[in-house]
């Protein structure tokens, strides 16, 4: 076993490091343009800098290149979830609520500090921002149909799965 | 090209370990197990394809040759599980937008008022579910109706405020 052989581990690791202190720069240095362009120029730049890597290990065989790529694409995929979990996970909005008070909470007072009205309410907002849905008059309407492609894939695992329905 | 396409079994095989499993069984604290199952049939499935190719001199010749081409199938499979892992609390809990973009299109042109989505998405299936699925994963605790974060919870909850602190953000949600 040769030192050499683990050339593209160093590889991997330069570029998703690369990519999160671009993320983080961005972030810092552009607040009001948002956390999603943040991410996209975060992998913009790694992909860039991968890209570069690449070129200068050339003679590498093309499957380890191609594995790199997948390596760089799950991390960004990883990334980009935390980053969203960070900001809309109700799991972590609540265990942000519980950790300043250490007794605990009742259920009315979680529900005066996050409540489903709030929870529809940030939704609505996010997905006028970006143009998924649209109002007419007093009524929301379908826009773009990303997210819910989105939705109809998970419905198709869950589907894969058998998940059980839910209670509403 | 060995090393993405064994990388791709490896995952397959996880992927299938785990469909079998919630057929027969489905864990309340699942994102562990999830997490547990794909990764011990990843190594299971890595260590016994790593004997084939130094057994069998017919199999061999398909399966990457040197450590360091293992090692990059191995990371890249548990690369993809990880992309799995995080996709999976959207199939489990399925998520509020989701449901919000979902009901709206069903709907059809005229669309939605906002009072039906209120009434449709209740303060126990958005909030209390959740705090449910966090007893059952162990980060909080229920006693005498208050519900507390355990160790556990306290630690990444840690985590996630510092995480925003550096990104400058607020509580989110």
């Amino acid at each position: 076993m040769r030192i050499a052989e683990f050339w593209w581990l160093m590889s991997a690791v330069v570029v998703c490091v690369f990519e999160i202190l671009v993320h983080i720069l961005w972030v810092r240095l552009f607040p009001s343009r948002g956390l999603y362009r943040a991410l996209l120029a975060g992998f913009l730049a790694g992909g860039a800098l991968f890209a570069a890597m690449s070129w200068a290990t050339f003679d590498r065989p093309f499957g380890q290149h191609l594995a790199n790529l997948g390596i760089y694409i799950c991390f960004s995929y990883v990334y980009f979830h935390w980053n969203n979990m960070s900001e809309t996970a109700r799991r972590v909005r609540l265990t942000i609520e519980l950790l300043d008070h250490e007794k605990g909470l009742t259920r009315e007072e979680i529900l005066t500090r996050y409540n489903g009205r709030e929870i529809v309410d940030l939704r609505i907002r996010r997905l006028l921002g970006s143009r998924q849905i649209e109002w007419r008059g007093n009524r929301v309407c379908r826009g773009n149909p990303s997210v819910l492609m989105m939705a109809t894939i998970m419905g198709r695992l869950r589907q894969i799965l058998r998940a059980p329905p839910f209670d509403r | 090209m060995s090393v993405p396409i064994v990388s791709g079994a490896l995952f397959c095989f996880a992927f299938a370990v785990h469909w079998v499993t919630w057929q027969a069984w489905r864990p309340k604290a699942s994102g562990q197990v999830l997490v547990s199952l794909l990764v011990v049939s990843i190594i299971i499935a890595a260590g016994v394809l790593i004997s084939l190719s130094l057994t069998s001199t017919a199999v061999g010749g398909w399966l990457p040759a040197r450590a360091g081409e293992w090692l990059q199938a191995i990371v890249l499979a548990l690369a993809i599980s990880a992309s799995y892992v995080m996709t999976y609390p959207a199939v489990e809990c399925e998520s509020p937008t989701l449901v919000i973009v979902d009901a709206i299109a069903r709907r059809g042109p005229e669309g939605l008022e906002l009072n039906d989505l209120y009434r449709d998405l209740s303060d126990d299936f958005l909030v209390m579910a959740r705090v449910n699925d966090l007893c059952n994963e162990s980060l909080a605790i229920e006693t005498d109706g208050r519900f507390a974060l355990t160790q556990r919870g306290r630690f990444l909850a840690r985590v996630f405020m510092s995480w925003r602190t550096l990104l400058r953000l607020g509580r989110g949600g």
